[in-house]
């Protein structure tokens, strides 16, 4: 049967139901990664260098942003930041979208009632409610906000032009015991496996279901699931356990630390330290 | 007691009246007993839930007896006897178990890390385990592979991986639970053309499979199981030829269809390999 264009009244675009739109937020976690992992192979500036410096370098420039007290050696930094994104081929775009919107919106919710309750010179009044905007409140939250977005950019350009797996045997460096490393890298391994799974399950889900689901009904199936998938990662678990016994597993874990730093590597130690150095001078 | 081997030659492993049980009212296995030679390849057959892989669990130490023993090597594989890092070592290093999901296995972030897992758990020197991995993913043809996430591997370069990851240790024995089971056709033949080739056939390998069309490749013992018993044993072409066992243990299945005039019959139906081989008719 033809239905006439005429007389069929305009279709409204649905509202993705419960289940879609987790299936899409999983869909994008997956995404997300597998971008991340792409990223941490380019050939840029950051990519090249041993893990053990970035980590080390960046957490030094990180420190010296976090203890400036001038606003002007924070911004200094931020910049520095900037530049090894570019030198990295970090798009400007996916640190806007993933660091400096969600940092603003975060930190500027946590900021917001120093501009009005910190005293001080009143630079202006909100109208209407009279609240007053002082100086040293508008300071405050400036600090705060650029601490935390430099702090931010600098931990996700770590995470951006590193392989995972290399981020987590750098922390070695740092003293992290390597029982800790080795289950953080399970954890990284799984999770995949348990965001495949959860996204078979709703898609399941969504194959046999007709229309939208009410409150109580998306509540009952967010709960039956996070059940299943509960129940499939602790089976899991003991069948990993087993395998990794199967192997030789003892109850401590050892790990092959592959890392050789060349000349290039100390020299850009040293111009992250060198760096982080005259931050920590120049923000006293 | 069943013996699997016609050759007099010493016993890998000798189990004797084992009984396991997953709880006190399911029995995996009852009374089970086999003894498995060294250079044996025995392909244990049987249906979903027959215990195939709670024995290969038993024979790996993964799981101990309720009752009766198992023996390996001439000694016994108790939850005691494994308390003793020598020992344990040891048997880890002669014995290995590739997993029915590989996912199970590969638990490294990486692939050049799963392979080095077991070597660097037995201890071995650091640059001894680098070579030998490079070693193992060349064999295996997996070195392009050896940076990548578990999580971006097909099935087939995930049983590759886990294959690699336990022949590291060039074990005597290997334990292969359902080798073939959720691979495409030319994975599947992987895994047999290396069973079939793993050291001139010189080695050990015991296989709990119901995939009846790689028996005759990989194996030249067969004991098949049902509800965790042993209810058949011998040459796997003189096991595959029994129909009626094979259909009673659900190894084979009756295969019902319409012919043109419209009348409907039922036989006993199985693929054997490339051949489709319909047993008599029972109309």
């Amino acid at each position: 049967m033809a239905i006439s264009s005429q007389t069929a009244a305009p279709r409204r675009k649905r509202r993705a139901s419960f289940v879609e739109r987790t299936i899409a937020g999983l869909a994008e976690a997956m995404e997300r990664a597998l971008y991340a992992e792409e990223l941490a192979k380019a050939n840029g500036l950051l990519q090249q260098l041993d893990p053990r410096v970035k980590v080390v370098g960046l957490l030094a420039l990180l420190v010296a942003a976090a203890l400036a007290r001038n606003i002007l050696v924070i911004l200094g930094v931020f910049a520095l930041a900037l530049a090894l994104a570019l030198l990295s081929r970090v798009p400007l775009r996916t640190l806007a979208t993933r660091v400096w919107l969600g940092a603003l919106l975060f930190t500027g919710t946590l900021a917001l009632p120093a501009i009005f309750i910190t005293p001080g010179q009143v630079l202006a009044r909100v109208p209407l409610l009279g609240w007053p905007i002082s100086a040293q409140g508008l300071s405050a939250a400036a600090y705060l906000i650029t601490r935390v977005e430099t702090a931010a950019t600098l931990s996700m350009l770590l995470i951006l032009c590193t392989p995972w797996t290399h981020v987590l045997k750098a922390l070695r460096v740092l003293r992290v015991p390597v029982v800790f490393v080795v289950i953080l890298g399970m954890t990284y391994r799984y999770i995949f496996l348990m965001l495949q799974t959860a996204q078979d399950m709703f898609e399941s889900r969504q194959s046999r279901m007709v229309g939208t689901l009410d409150a109580a009904d998306r509540r009952r199936l967010a709960g039956a699931s996070v059940g299943v998938l509960l129940s499939k990662s602790i089976q899991l678990s003991g069948d990993v356990y087993l395998a990794m016994m199967s192997r030789g597993y003892r109850g401590e874990v050892y790990t092959l630390d592959d890392f050789t730093l060349r000349g290039r590597d100390w020299a850009a130690l040293a111009g992250f330290l060198g760096t982080a150095a005259l931050a920590f001078w120049l923000g006293q | 007691m069943i013996p699997i081997n016609t050759q007099p030659t010493e016993l890998v492993f000798d189990v004797r009246d084992v009984v396991y049980r997953y709880t006190s009212d399911v029995i995996a296995l009852n009374r089970i007993s086999l003894s498995v030679a060294r250079g044996t390849r025995l392909a244990i057959l049987g249906a979903n839930g027959s215990g195939k892989s709670t024995l290969l669990r038993l024979l790996d130490g993964l799981y101990f007896a309720d009752s009766g023993s198992i023996s390996a090597f001439g000694q016994p594989l108790t939850e005691e006897s494994l308390q003793d890092d020598a020992l344990a070592f040891a048997f880890r290093r002669r014995v290995a178990l590739v997993f029915q999901n590989p996912d199970v296995q590969l638990f490294n972030p990486t692939v050049f890390d799963e392979v080095a897992f077991g070597p660097l758990q037995l201890r071995w020197p650091k640059d001894q385990i680098r070579s030998k991995v490079k070693e193992t993913l060349d064999l295996l043809e997996i070195s392009h592979l050896k940076d990548r996430s578990p999580h971006r591997l097909s099935g087939g370069e995930k049983k590759r991986v886990a294959l690699a990851s336990v022949l590291i240790l060039d074990p005597e024995v290997l334990l292969m639970d359902e080798p073939t089971a959720a691979l495409d056709p030319k994975s599947q033949s992987m895994v047999v053309d290396f069973l079939i080739g793993w050291s001139g056939g010189a080695k050990t390998v015991i296989t709990a499979t119901h995939d009846l069309d790689i028996v005759a490749e990989i194996a030249d013992a067969s004991v098949v199981f049902q509800a965790g018993t042993v209810v058949a044993q011998g040459e796997p072409a003189e096991v595959l030829r029994d129909t009626s066992l094979l259909e009673r243990t659900n190894l084979i299945h009756a295969h019902r269809h319409i012919h043109s005039d419209g009348a409907i019959h039922s036989h006993a139906h199985r693929h054997l390999g490339h051949e489709h081989l319909h047993a008599e008719h029972d109309h």
